[in-house]
């Protein structure tokens, strides 16, 4: 056995590594060097810390990981219970017990990183993974495959292959559950980020989320997604860099449009429960409605062409929307002269600078739109740079002077106020902005990372709200491609201070970069895909789904049933397959009779009880000018018959040839006249 | 067809459940639909989907190892109570299919098979020998139980068996107990003939040297001299008891109990043979005429192995 351990060390290294990346360092070095301690143990003379040793390492990090937590149950905590305490198993590997519970460990090793990432390539990981444990399990038992390692893969892999039937079955028939019904994912840990306020610093820790904040589904899929702003609140209070929502309940400042819904863009959205009560919709809406046809009741309007339900949403919510892509002139009612100095308003900031500069545009820029052009060419001219990491600050004068790095938040809030300033009506739209499209569908999925600011400002001439992104022109590739892809792109590397997150780009050649860009897209699309399987497939989408097969609003506990009958089925099916597999008589017995058959055709029967070799002689003497080849044919047939094992071994084609060459022989003979 | 014929066993059904590590398996997958379930995880639940369907492949296949598996007994090794016989087996089949890792043993909680034996690889349509040794503590004429062929490849998951059953028998000797000094050889000479045993060693041996007496044997060599020397008895040992024959008799052996005495002449008969002598045995009711060679050997220790128990009709 001790010779498998390496083995179960590599399985164990090989599942440590994908937690490297979001696992505490102190949690995997840890691991890797408890698993590199073992390792060492085994072949050189280090001494192993003994079962007293061990235990008192697992005493210690169980506090440290409930320090450093707060707990022992959580997502993280467990996971890094999990990794510390299997790396520390390895100690213990005493026989066969211990070497298959190891190797099955690794699964859970995998299972906790699934929790966190379920991007293709960890799909690649995992089909990885499950071949290389099966493949190590087969090796316990077979001490023939243990020496041939690429017969013990292709026998792996036709193991997992022969399985993919039943895991595609089981993947559609399962019953999903909605997460509602487990503690998990509740409403409070989810949207934390998304208090209704802006507070610079608290979209970043939602940017980092990869939780589904909702899906669109499209009737007529022609907006792009990077053309998609989904308003949830609009802040009309400014205090610098923070801007709150209005703190009256606001009467709605917009006619219905006249557009008929028809001409709209019609779209389903499936919001996931946020224990809070925001609707989100597609920038600019006209009408939401309820699924249940009780809008009036349920939803109600708001001020600045928000929506929200009357009551918090504890459960997915589904109702359609309508909007149009361009705000329609006509819908906004006037501003008064108390609004309008209400949308002038800043209240408790102390930037002299920044009023400053403000005020300089006020006077040498006239009208919204050319102050507006002004201020964003401020913000393309002054090395602004897009970055997660902003350090913390209070004032507008700080960002803007000093760190001049910062999210959509900071570029939204600073925009508007100095907007203000400027004498320009503005407020702050929060809510999310573009999505993964499904390129196999009509279907978006929006993710809390898609969370996103942006300002409007009052256009008095056409009498209406016009938005502007100034995070467009800091970072036009967060809006073009979407949160994610940004993220990746060009955050990642660059947590540290460079001078600037984009320098990177500029390393590339223009037509390099295109490819290389074409090839990321076309990766992103299929990831986009796979993802989008992946989180979009739920009990309402099964429902969908067997309802296209003529099962209309199948219950749970059916699919559990169909899954239950399917796999009986199944198995059923492949033990009558396998009973009714006659066993095969050896091959060159076969050749035999054939060749009997060849000879009993030209007159010359084997008798009952005749052994080969005189039923050749016998054949010999009847057709001695075929000696030749019926010598040939016996003896290959009775060396393989009778012979030592390690005798020539029997081609059987070569034997059929030769068979099928003696019978034209012979009928040729017997055709010519005697 | 009544429910005890159901239940029991029968000989070329393969039967098949989850070993330990096949249950641990089991409860894990459980564990994993409920953790995709709780996350609404989809590639959690294609994880734990893709070890289930291991699971059922791993299953199939294990059961499929032992189809058209058959076993054989070709020769079997007759040993001494307590001591190691070697059954040997031919496995064969006929089926287009490499069989790995078979392991038979014996159903039977009489015949001890501390050592499973091991088949690494049975290829396809072929035969393969292999050794079951088995051990008994009691001497007798034993009908051979069922062999069990079973097999845990390929994930050790699942654990599937099936029984054969064969009709040989199977002798094991009495147990190698008593003194390794042979009794006074029988009277005959190089015809043959039989003449009456007799007292006292023959001119032609030369006395070898003094072995201290023990419970049993026999008082004819007793050297009194030197017990009355020494105050312990010995026997005296005489060079020359090659190519002798001897004479067993089972009601002179000074043992009380039938198993002693029978363990004693198997002791003995062992000796002899080893040494290439020939001897005779005498057996209430039964005689077996002189003679040597590993056939007289074996047919003696034969006769010995199923000598009725004192008590047993």
């Amino acid at each position: 056995m001790k010779e498998l351990n390496k083995f179960v060390y590599f399985l164990v290294g090989l599942n440590l590594i994908p937690h490297l990346f979001d696992m505490p360092v102190w949690v995997t070095g840890a691991s890797f060097t408890f698993l590199a301690w073992r390792v060492a143990t085994d072949f050189t003379r280090v001494p192993s810390p003994g079962k007293w040793g061990t235990i008192v390492i697992a005493v210690v990090f169980t506090l440290l990981i409930v320090n450093h937590y707060g707990t022992f149950i959580g997502d993280e905590a467990s996971t890094a219970t999990l990794l510390i305490m299997v790396s520390l198993k390895t100690f213990e590997m005493r026989g066969y017990r211990d070497l298959m519970v190891l190797t099955y460990l690794c699964y859970f090793l995998l299972m906790t990183k699934l929790i966190v990432s379920q991007s293709i390539g960890m799909t690649v990981f995992m089909v990885m993974d499950i071949l290389l444990i099966t493949a190590f399990m087969m090796m316990y038992h077979s001490p023939v495959l243990k020496q041939d390692w690429r017969k013990l893969l292709r026998k792996a892999g036709s193991l997992t292959l022969q399985g993919a039937p039943l895991i595609l079955i089981l993947f559609f028939v399962f019953p999903r559950f909605t997460a509602s019904l487990w503690s998990k994912n509740n409403a409070a840990t989810r949207l934390s980020g998304f208090s209704g306020q802006l507070n610079p610093g608290e979209v970043s820790s939602l940017v980092l989320s990869e939780e589904p904040a909702f899906r669109v589904y499209f009737s007529d899929f022609s907006v792009m997604p990077a053309k998609m702003y989904w308003r949830g609140t609009v802040l009309t209070q400014s205090f610098g860099l923070q801007w709150r929502p209005s703190p009256v309940t606001q009467r709605p400042d917009y006619f219905r449009g006249t557009t008929p819904l028809h001409e709209l863009i019609r779209y389903e959205i499936f919001l996931e429960p946020h224990g809070k009560k925001w609707l989100f919709a597609l920038d600019w809406p006209v009408s939401l409605q309820s699924s249940d046809n009780k809008t009036e009741r349920r939803y109600v309007s708001l001020a600045g062409k928000t929506y929200e339900s009357r009551r918090s949403l504890a459960q997915r919510e589904y109702y359609v929307g309508y909007s149009e892509t361009e705000s329609n002139l006509q819908t906004w009612l006037p501003l008064s002269e108390n609004e309008k100095s209400r949308y002038l308003n800043v209240e408790g900031e102390d930037s002299p600078q920044a009023l400053a500069l403000a005020k300089d545009i006020e006077s040498q820029h006239e009208g919204a739109t050319g102050r507006v052009e002004a201020l964003l060419q401020y913000f393309v001219e002054n090395k602004f740079v897009y970055s997660l990491n902003a350090p913390q600050m209070s004032t507008l004068d700080e960002f803007l002077f000093e760190h001049r790095r910062g999210f959509c938040e900071h570029y939204a809030a600073s925009f508007a106020t100095l907007l203000r300033w400027a004498g320009v009506p503005s407020r702050v739209v929060v809510g999310y902005q573009g999505g993964t499209a499904s390129f196999l569908s009509d279907y978006v999925l929006v993710r809390q990372l898609d969370a996103h600011a942006w300002v409007e400002y009052w256009y008095e001439p056409q009498n209406t709200w016009k938005r502007v992104d100034p995070t467009g022109v800091v970072a036009p590739e967060r809006i073009q491609l979407g949160a994610q892809d940004f993220n990746e792109r060009f955050l990642r590397a660059s947590t540290g201070s460079g001078p600037t997150d984009m320098a990177l780009n500029r390393w590339f050649s223009d037509d390099l970069k295109q490819s290389l860009f074409r090839m990321r897209m076309v990766f992103d699309q299929a990831e986009a895909a796979w993802m989008s399987l992946l989180l979009r497939y739920d009990f309402t989408y099964q429902q969908a789904l067997f309802s296209d097969l003529g099962f209309d609003n199948v219950k749970r506990w059916q699919l559990f049933t169909f899954s239950g009958v399917g796999l009986v089925g199944l198995l059923i099916f492949v033990s009558l397959r396998l009973s009714r597999a006659k066993p095969s008589r050896p091959i060159a017995q076969r050749l035999y009779s054939q060749l009997c058959l060849v000879l009993a055709k030209e007159g010359l029967p084997r008798r009952a009880n005749e052994g080969p070799l005189s039923y050749k002689s016998r054949a010999l003497e009847a057709f001695p000018h075929l000696r030749q080849p019926l010598e040939a044919v016996f003896t290959e047939i009775l060396t393989d018959r009778y012979g030592p094992p390690q005798a020539a071994e029997l081609r059987p084609p070569r034997v059929k040839k030769r068979i099928s060459e003696l019978r034209s022989h012979l009928k040729a003979s017997k055709l010519t006249p005697s | 067809m009544n429910l005890r014929s159901l239940i029991k066993p029968q000989d070329d059904k393969i039967y098949i459940l989850p070993t330990g590590h096949g249950f641990v398996f089991l409860i894990g997958i459980v564990v994993m639909i409920l953790t995709a379930a709780t996350y609404g995880n989809n590639l959690i639940y294609i994880l734990a989907f893709s070890l289930f369907s291991v699971v059922m492949v791993g299953m199939v296949q294990t059961h499929n190892n032992l189809r058209g598996v058959k076993l054989k007994v070709i020769h079997i090794e007759e040993s001494f109570a307590d001591n190691w016989s070697h059954i040997e087996v031919r496995l064969e089949h006929q089926l287009k299919a490499v069989r790995q890792s078979l392991v038979v043993s014996l159903n039977s909680n009489e015949f001890v098979n501390s050592k499973p034996s091991l088949l690494e690889v049975l290829p396809l349509q072929s035969s393969a020998k292999l050794d079951v040794p088995v051990r008994l503590l009691r001497r007798g004429h034993y009908d051979l139980p069922r062999f069990i062929i079973e097999t845990r490849f390929p994930m050790g998951l699942f654990r599937a068996w099936k029984y054969i059953s064969v009709q040989q028998k199977i002798y094991i000797y009495p147990s190698l107990k008593g003194h390794s000094a042979l009794p006074l050889r029988a009277g005959f000479n190089e015809e043959g003939e039989n003449q009456p045993l007799s007292l006292s060693p023959s001119q032609d041996m030369d006395f070898k040297e003094h072995k201290l007496h023990r419970e049993g044997e026999s008082q004819r060599h007793m050297d009194w001299k030197l017990a009355a020397k020494r105050g312990e008895f010995y026997t005296k040992t005489f060079e020359g008891e090659r190519n002798q024959a001897y004479s067993f008799d089972f009601t002179q052996v000074r043992f009380s109990s039938d198993e002693d005495k029978l363990s004693q002449l198997a002791q003995w008969i062992h000796q002899v043979f080893k040494i290439d002598s020939g001897f005779e045995m005498i057996l209430p009711g039964k005689k077996i005429e002189l003679g040597s060679g590993i056939q007289h050997y074996r047919a003696s220790l034969r006769e010995l192995a199923k000598y009725p128990v004192k008590g047993a009709s």
